[in-house]
């Protein structure tokens, strides 16, 4: 067909309404050009089918004149065009064809488009309205009708003080009124809607205008979302936060939260003054290593890695501190793993409780007692010793007066003799003897006179090679090697020093009863720290001595027979003795357990590992500069 | 045969009266104190007789022991005091009642009185008869 346009068309025909059901309409053509005048219902059927199929295919009736199209009013709308047939001009036809194509396209378009927009009006979860310049509902969606309609019968033309309650039905139209003055957008405002009866929810709205073709102003649309469970979580969460921020805060403990690398994420306020800092921002972010000194942040760093790595807390530890000013801390420490949603370590939280002033008065109260236990040994001293003391005095009286005749009278024979030798000799021998009796009794009343406990810091390697010193004739005597492996790290140890020797005299004069064919004498000195209390530590440990106490071992080793189990357990007791009757008391080792214990010391006795022999092992707290520590 | 060159006193030699119940430790301080010639000595061994001994000898020092078992040293030494003729003349108390640390300082003093530690060697006496005498005149 010859268009009027120069457009070329491909026609074909078909004949019946069957066929043309056969067929995809939009696959075969762009156009149908239905002949009217083969009869009306044929038509109305043809046009409703093609009609219904709603497809982008034009559909132009051809009808004979107007009284003819008159015919078909109902259906009328369903055609996209017309044509008279008696008043076809030439070349019209194709144009008209052509335009009714556009049209439909156009139309198609438009529907579908009209089909999405009502598709997300209805289904969107959110209420979506359209208000008129006087905040009157002109359109709302599926959602907004459903929830606010439904005391309504339609929700066009309301208003929302129809909807809500004075308070929010003002605000609401404030804002509409603001929007359609300056034109500019509400964009998620929280409101609260307070319906009529009372109840309220809170929503999410953006509001902004709406306008038409010419961009007049003709009203607003919005959409509200519903976030009343959301907002109900947030001031749950709101108020849980609150509540831990103002427990943390309050405690009466210091808490805080670290991180796997030891940095405080939390910290409360009394962990703060703990730490000697000021503020939050002065901690958070720091570790350990900015408030203590280098050796007891490594201490305390490696016991947190230990929670952390082996996931697994620990409760009411008592942990010394030294703040960076020099000030003393004890604090009683619990500390956690704390974990993530998947169950993995992030780090740790601890709880510390300030236990200086306890540990303070346990001070002065363990001083209290050491004085006590001072006082008391005098006292058993003293009254030991006072009868033999009177006794010894009387004795020593009687004795000095013939004594010193005699001395005088060698005194005045040795400046008188000048010969032979061999009587000044005798005379010289008498003065020695006298001197030796002399000495006997000074002995005897250095004794019988009460001694004072002194307690002061000494070095026990001293003490030992003096001791040592002392006795070699007797160890040479017994041919016994000595071995003295004395460590230069050793520190003070508080003693009476001439107590303290009685110990070693007592050790040693031991060791050589045991040795009495010769052998080694071992005397080792080392520093211990006392790490923790686990079972590995004996009870009688743990009761002496504080974790980070430093102790000075004393090991006593002799190449001996060794111990039977009798004698490892009884040795300590009073007149237990292994030695032939006339050689020694047996108080021996009970006194020196004495004196040890005097000094807040251990001492056990147990046979040697490496060799045959015994070790003797003396544990003794080393001195701190502070005199009444423990 | 040992021979003892007897010493006869220097001119100027002090007097030393020495009393102690004990016969044999005052010949023994004699014979010592008068072997230096620096020292007459008389001794005498009933304390009772003190005053009476000591007005006729006229000692520069006197040696007292304290305790004796007629009248004890404290007691001669009151007497001496009292008398105008001997109450100048100073005393060393010679004791074996002292404690180990009075013992071990030899000569000493205490609550204003001299004391000599027995036993006693004869360095000590001397050095403390010259120190009081030194301080007496």
């Amino acid at each position: 067909m010859d268009t009027g346009t120069g457009g070329q068309y491909t026609i074909r025909h078909v004949e019946t309404l069957d066929k043309l059901r056969s067929f995809n309409l939009e696959s075969i053509c762009d156009a149908i050009l239905l002949d009217m005048r083969f009869g009306r219902d044929y038509s109305l059927e043809t046009i409703r089918y093609i009609g219904e199929q709603q497809v982008g295919v034009a559909l132009i009736a051809l009808c004979r004149d107007h009284e003819q199209l008159q015919r078909y009013k109902e259906e009328i709308h369903l055609l996209d065009d017309y044509i008279l047939a008696e008043r076809l001009v030439d070349g019209e036809l194709s144009t008209r064809i052509t335009h009714a194509i556009r049209r439909r396209l156009k139309e198609q378009e438009l529907l579908r488009d009209k089909t999405l927009l009502q598709s997300l009006l209805d289904n969107v979860p959110d209420a979506i309205f359209f208000k008129d310049r006087d905040s009157r509902f002109t359109k709302v969606n599926r959602t907004m009708d459903t929830i606010y309609g439904k005391y309504h019968k339609s929700l066009i033309g309301k208003t929302d003080f129809d909807l809500f309650a004075d308070e929010h039905a003002r605000a609401a139209y404030n804002d509409e009124q603001e929007i359609i003055r300056t034109g500019e957008s509400m964009i998620g405002k929280l409101e609260k809607e307070t319906f009529q009866d009372g109840h309220f929810k809170w929503v999410n709205t953006t509001k902004v205008a709406l306008k038409d073709n010419q961009g007049r102003m003709i009203g607003t649309m919005g959409i509200s979302r519903n976030i009343t469970e959301l907002k109900k979580a947030q001031d749950t969460l709101a108020q849980e936060r609150t509540l831990l921020k103002t427990i943390i805060e309050h405690a009466l403990a210091g808490i805080f939260v670290k991180d796997l690398t030891g940095r405080y994420l939390v910290v409360n306020r009394r962990h703060i003054k703990y730490l000697g800092a000021q503020t939050e921002a002065d901690v958070i972010g720091k570790t350990l290593y900015d408030f203590f000194g280098h050796e007891e942040a490594d201490r305390i760093s490696e016991a947190d890695q230990t929670i952390m790595e082996s996931d697994q807390g620990i409760e009411n530890m008592v942990d010394h501190r030294h703040r960076a000013d020099g000030s003393e801390l004890w604090l009683l420490t619990s500390k956690v793993p704390l974990r993530d949603d998947s169950d993995r370590c992030i780090g740790l939280v601890g709880i510390s409780l300030d236990v200086t002033e306890q540990k303070l008065n346990e001070r002065k109260l363990k001083s209290t007692i050491q004085t006590l236990e001072e006082t008391k040994l005098q006292l058993i001293e003293a009254e030991k010793l006072k009868t033999v003391g009177r006794l010894a005095a009387g004795v020593a009286h009687e004795v000095k007066n013939p004594l010193n005749v005699v001395s005088l009278g060698v005194e005045y024979l040795e400046s008188h003799i000048e010969e032979p030798e061999e009587l000044l000799q005798i005379v010289r021998d008498m003065s020695e003897a006298v001197k030796k009796a002399n000495d006997v009794i000074f002995e005897l009343l250095d004794y019988s006179s009460p001694h004072k406990v002194k307690m002061e810091p000494a070095n026990i390697n001293e003490l030992i090679s003096h001791v040592l010193c002392l006795m070699r004739h007797n160890f040479n005597e017994a041919g016994i090697q000595v071995e003295e492996l004395l460590s230069d790290d050793t520190k003070p140890v508080r003693m009476d020093a001439p107590k303290m020797e009685q110990v070693f005299i007592n050790l040693y004069l031991n060791a050589i009863s045991v040795m009495k064919k010769g052998g080694t004498l071992t005397v080792r000195t080392e520093m211990m720290r006392m790490k923790s209390t686990g079972s590995n530590v004996s009870s009688a440990m743990t009761e002496l001595f504080r974790i980070g106490d430093e102790i000075v071992v004393v090991e006593v080793l002799d190449t001996g027979t060794g111990l039977s189990q009798e004698e490892e357990r009884k040795a300590f007791d009073p007149f237990y003795s292994t030695k032939a009757t006339g050689e020694g008391t047996g108080l021996g080792l009970s006194v020196t357990r004495s004196i040890v214990e005097m000094h807040h010391g251990m001492i056990t006795l147990k046979n040697r590992n490496d060799t045959p022999g015994a070790c003797v092992r003396l544990l003794l707290s080393a001195s701190t500069n502070n005199t009444d520590d423990d | 045969m040992i021979k003892f060159h007897k010493s006869s006193p220097h001119k100027d030699a002090k007097r030393v009266l020495v009393i102690d119940d004990e016969p044999t430790f005052t010949r023994m301080v004699k014979l010592n104190l008068e072997g230096t010639s620096n020292y007459i000595v008389e001794t005498l061994n009933e304390s009772r007789r003190a005053v009476e001994v000591a007005k006729e000898f006229t000692p520069d020092i006197i040696l007292l022991d304290v305790v004796m078992p007629e009248m004890d040293g404290g007691d001669v030494a009151l007497n001496l005091r009292n008398r105008s003729a001997t109450k100048d003349i100073p005393i060393i108390f010679v004791s074996a009642m002292v404690s180990l640390q009075e013992s071990k300082k030899g000569f000493y003093q205490s609550g204003g009185e001299h004391f000599l530690a027995k036993p006693v060697d004869k360095e000590t006496l001397c050095g403390a008869i010259e120190t009081v005498l030194s301080t007496s005149q």
